[in-house]
């Protein structure tokens, strides 16, 4: 299917510690500085996307904040996972003829003030809440909940999995932008890593260690979706949007933890795109934690169940090593950044990867693939694939 | 956030779980069974049955067994009144009468106990009666 919507411009906020600038303030700066990416100005914008991380009702600060009147809007809160649902729906508006530029900005101090996304109000019970807070369940506890059940139902060793967490390290080395953000957050002996060194870090929630798990940082970016006739006018090389889809997960009945919402929209966006999985050149997949990557790659069809270890482990997802797609080649939530909702860093490397603008670069990459997962795993979790493509 | 160290206790007033930590001062572990599907509704107890829509769904009581589905040892927590108590251990029990459940584990931290038989105890905390498991 040909596309008829385009990536044209993206930011990424530089800094992984800000101490003086609010997130509306990195949202709005990373917003100018993708229009300009893109040769565009807020002017041109007639869509918006916001997943309302900065404020409640978040779309109409923004709005506002801007100075932009859509004709489309857009405000599913995905989690981290907002932004490739964001691009699915852009896509789609700008395909059925609804807007023309698509604008997606993103912006958390996170690290800095600690304040969860939507502002940070208390929230009433919910059932699920209900059965989780009193036990003290953190967010590696569960996450960890589902690696206990994968490592003992695929037989994947702690050691397999660090493999995840020594190739992003890898990468990150090799990008300036992870590397002055390591130095930032003030992370000693900034180096590539040995499995010995993740499995010997301090344990989190067993089987998570501490290099098992993304770092916290502040940070923000923005993408510009637009119209084939913009695309075709602007600079730069578009990323063509290919096929996406967004869905809900949990925990059904089945009572499988390892199953993840990317089973249902992997197939989904590839399907929409056209191309399958031994297609994808580049692999930018929600890495909140080491588990998280190991399941996204057997539910997105990279690897069959129960093998995801071997590929971590193989080194052939590093970016210069064919066989296997990149794997998080700008460093990921686990050495690069992840401010509490990764994903439009996901959409942001994925694109500099098919303009050849990549830290680490993977030779003729023409189809990339971003996944991002929201929410909780081992609980209520949001995903959402979108695939993008050199060629329309 | 100020840190108040105490227990988030449930909520015994939230419609879908508070009959299940209502039945718990009891000494009763319940969940909503539904008749039509034959079938509990867990993770979490709601009173809306997933599978057929179903309401008016009654708690019927399940017996202790269980076995261990997952398990994680939690080593720190940025509340100090968890914080405190760690490490514990939590896990996700398979009940032997259907439901899954999040719950505290009685066994060593770091221990590996997937796949292992449990079996219901009731514990006191902070003038509560809780369900947690025994793992043999």
């Amino acid at each position: 299917m040909s596309s008829r919507a385009a990536i044209v411009g993206i930011h990424e906020y530089p800094h992984r510690v800000d101490r003086a600038s609010s997130a509306m303030q990195i949202k709005a700066r990373s917003a100018a500085a993708a229009l300009e990416d893109a040769g565009l100005t807020l002017s041109d914008v007639d869509a918006l996307y916001d997943a309302g991380e900065a404020s409640r009702l978040g779309l109409l600060h923004t709005a506002e904040y801007l100075g932009v009147t859509p004709h489309v809007v857009g405000s599913t809160d995905l989690g981290g996972a907002s932004f490739e649902g964001f691009v699915t729906d852009a896509a789609e508006a700008i395909g059925a003829g609804r807007c023309e530029v698509a604008l997606i900005t993103y912006g958390s101090t996170l690290r800095s003030t600690r304040t969860p996304p939507g502002g940070g109000q208390v929230a009433p019970p919910t059932p699920a809440s209900n059965m989780e807070r009193p036990w003290g369940l953190t967010v590696p506890g569960s996450y960890a909940l589902a690696a206990s059940r994968y490592l003992h139902q695929s037989g994947v060793t702690p050691e397999e999995m660090a493999g995840i967490a020594v190739t992003t390290r890898t990468h990150a080395m090799r990008n300036p932008l992870a590397v002055a953000g390591l130095e930032e957050l003030g992370i000693r002996d900034i180096r590539e890593l040995t499995v010995d060194d993740v499995v010997s870090s301090r344990l989190v929630a067993d089987p998570l260690r501490v290099l098992d798990c993304c770092l916290v940082t502040d940070g923000g970016g923005a993408v510009v979706v637009a119209s084939e006739e913009v695309a075709r006018s602007c600079a730069g090389p578009p990323a063509w949007v290919l096929g996406g889809a967004a869905s809900a997960g949990f925990v059904a009945p089945s009572s499988d933890l390892t199953t993840t919402a990317a089973s249902v929209t992997g197939p989904d966006a590839l399907r929409m795109a056209g191309v399958t999985i031994e297609e994808v050149d580049v692999a930018m997949l929600y890495d909140s934690f080491t588990i998280t990557v190991l399941l996204l790659l057997e539910d997105l069809g990279f690897c069959g169940r129960g093998e995801a270890g071997v590929l971590a482990s193989s080194g052939n997802l590093r970016w210069d090593v064919a066989g296997a797609p990149a794997l998080n080649t700008d460093g990921g939530g686990l050495s690069s950044t992840h401010s509490g909702m990764r994903g439009i860093y996901l959409l942001i490397e994925s694109v500099r990867q098919l303009r050849g603008d990549s830290t680490s670069q993977v030779e003729h990459a023409e189809i990339a693939l971003a996944h991002g997962n929201g929410g909780q795993l081992a609980g209520r979790h949001a995903g959402a694939t979108v695939v993008l493509g050199a060629n329309a | 956030m100020t840190s108040t160290s105490s227990w988030s206790a449930p909520d015994m007033t939230e419609p879908d779980t508070g009959p299940f930590w209502r039945s718990a001062q009891q000494r009763e572990l319940r969940f909503p069974w539904c008749e039509p599907c034959g079938s509990f509704v867990s993770y979490p107890p709601r009173t809306v049955c997933p599978s057929c829509g179903g309401g008016d769904l009654p708690w019927h009581q399940v017996t202790g067994a269980a076995t261990v589905y997952a398990a994680t040892t939690i080593r720190r927590h940025p509340d100090p009144w968890f914080g405190a108590r760690a490490p514990y251990v939590l896990g996700v029990v398979a009940m032997d009468d259907g439901p899954l459940l999040l719950s505290e584990l009685l066994c060593d931290p770091g221990e590996d106990v997937v796949d292992r038989p449990a079996v219901l105890t009731w514990i006191d905390r902070e003038a509560m009666t809780i369900p947690v498991f025994e793992v043999e």
